[in-house]
């Protein structure tokens, strides 16, 4: 290839940023189309249910697994470092602050992108290369309310759910390794926690960060899906490609909110 | 145009682009009611793009697209979605739905569109398998058909709403002579019985001279030539006779644009 000059690498530069632009508008139409506006023809609850149990239920095995150990091993580290000081009575406020306010709903957005976004995305993007969304075009059905509208409702709706298991599941894990393996007294492990743990301040406020995570990456996995090339490359490439944004954009988020919510300004 | 003029479908200074190319200039194209109108042309001369626009999938640079009365790329897109029950599209890969089986693919326009109930879709999906002659592969699942039955398949589905225009997109594309000659039979057939426009896009010239009333060519971002399959044989336009003989080399070349051969073997390397 030629060797490019100065002014044509910041031409260059200057149109990949327009492109990145120019997708975000179009993601930005998509979800609009896709949730406002008049009901199309074919939509039905039975949409959402069905997609609501391949999203949701097919996730909770992931979920409930990691959640678990997650939980096991919060309790397992916790001890180990608060046991120096003499304060293994605190590991059961320690595993339920980390895992309402940061681990439950970080890890169970980075795991639903991994199992339940790359799967939206390779469905809708097969969809698109084997023109069933173009078939179902000319029936007359608009995929973004029929394929799209449907996806995303499911994936709002479960991801905070699942967010919920996955931290009542660690709790529980951090008390089997606490309380019956290590020895630490139940009462003060569930009492601990329930005098620190305040409802407002964490749990709505990890309620809230799973409900923006669920909006973010359904959103960026339906898009990719919708938007892909539509050849086999193409799918693999989106499918990578939510995968990618959806833990970046979910880490990012969650550092600006938990600033916005814990940090002292 | 009322809806009983004489064509239901009217392109008229239709422009289309993409990225700098041009794959159509300024054409008009008319499709006579109630007739099977072929439209051919070498492959890549944009006729799939063409039967997008037609059904308001792409939108053109310039030009208008009347069917039935109604000017589509002006439609909002919930009025779009509403005149588009007026056609059937035959999608060259068949484009079934690969989650649900035989019988719910050609009840899904019925389900989605009409209030019927649930012995009457079946009784209508009946006759439409059986007027394709696969009332059989009922509860088979898409995967489990081959090519020219799932395209039959679709043409099926294609119909079940009774449209009042029919697009094929390279129909006899990947099919054996028996399916191609079902198919050919059943575009005459359906054309004829159901009183429908079918618009026809293929490249295959046999198949499709032998059903089609009307045939366009076209190449060159152009309409190249129209008219009857026996007036285009008959063209003075030497690419049109090229296509119609099927000559490998002509006005049409065989190579694509390309430097000098000569310079291009001993001269610099690329890269």
């Amino acid at each position: 290839m030629a060797k490019q000059s100065v002014a044509e690498r910041i031409q260059l530069f200057g149109r990949s940023g327009l492109m990145v632009v120019q997708a975000m508008g179009v993601a930005g139409v998509v979800l609009v189309h896709a949730l406002l506006g008049r009901r199309g023809a074919g939509s039905s609850v039975h949409l959402l249910i069905k997609q609501l149990y391949s999203v949701g239920v097919l996730s909770l095995a992931i979920i409930v697994v990691s959640g678990l150990f997650i939980g096991m091993v919060l309790a397992l580290q916790g001890y180990t470092i608060l046991v120096d000081f003499g304060s293994e009575q605190a590991v059961g406020q320690m595993v339920a602050l980390t895992l309402l306010r940061e681990l439950g709903p970080v890890v169970t957005a980075l795991l639903f992108a991994g199992r339940a976004g790359s799967a939206l995305t390779a469905e809708i993007g097969n969809m698109k290369s084997t023109e069933q969304l173009s078939s179902l075009e000319m029936i007359g059905v608009d995929p973004l309310k029929y394929i799209v509208a449907p996806r995303l409702w499911a994936g709002f709706i479960s991801m905070p759910l699942l967010a919920a298991i996955f931290s009542v599941v660690g709790i529980w894990g951090g008390a089997m390794v606490a309380v019956d393996w290590l020895g630490v007294y139940e009462g003060s492990y569930w009492g601990n926690m329930l005098a620190s743990v305040d409802f407002q301040d964490d749990v709505v406020n990890g309620v809230i960060k799973s409900l923006v995570f669920a909006f973010v990456v359904t959103w960026i996995a339906v898009f990719q899906g919708y938007n892909c090339v539509p050849n086999s490359e193409g799918i693999s490439r989106a499918t990578t490609r939510t995968v990618v944004y959806a833990s970046l954009a979910v880490l990012g988020l969650d550092f600006i909110l938990t600033a916005l919510m814990f940090g002292d300004f | 145009m009322s809806i009983e003029s004489a064509n239901a479908i009217e392109l008229k200074g239709l422009t289309f682009k993409r990225g700098a190319r041009n794959i159509f200039d300024n054409i008009d194209l008319y499709v006579p009611r109630g007739k099977v109108t072929g439209i051919m042309g070498p492959s890549g001369c944009g006729k799939t793009t063409l039967l997008r626009l037609i059904a308001a999938q792409l939108k053109p640079e310039q030009g208008e697209v009347w069917v039935n009365g109604q000017n589509l790329p002006k439609l909002s897109r919930p009025d779009l979605f509403d005149a588009r029950k007026q056609f059937g599209v035959l999608f060259q890969s068949g484009a079934l739905f690969t989650d649900l089986t035989v019988f719910e693919n050609v009840a899904f326009p019925l389900r989605v569109h009409t209030k019927l109930s649930d012995e009457l879709i079946r009784d209508i999906v009946l006759m439409k398998l059986q007027a394709v002659g696969l009332r059989g592969a009922i509860e088979l699942m898409p995967d489990e058909l081959s090519g020219g039955m799932k395209r039959r398949v679709a043409l099926a589905r294609a119909i079940a709403l009774d449209p009042d225009i029919l697009l094929y997109d390279e129909p006899f594309v990947g099919q054996d002579p028996i399916a191609k000659g079902v198919l050919v039979r059943l575009i005459r057939l359906l054309n004829d019985a159901l009183g429908i426009t079918s618009v026809v896009v293929s490249h295959d010239l046999a198949e499709t001279a032998s059903i089609a009333d009307y045939l366009y060519v076209l190449g060159d971002s152009q309409v190249l030539g129209q008219g009857t399959p026996e007036d285009l044989m008959k063209s003075d336009n030497p690419r049109v006779q090229q296509f119609m003989q099927g000559r490998p080399d002509g006005p049409v070349p065989f190579h694509f644009a390309a430097p000098d051969y000569k310079e291009d073997l001993l001269g610099v390397r690329h890269g």
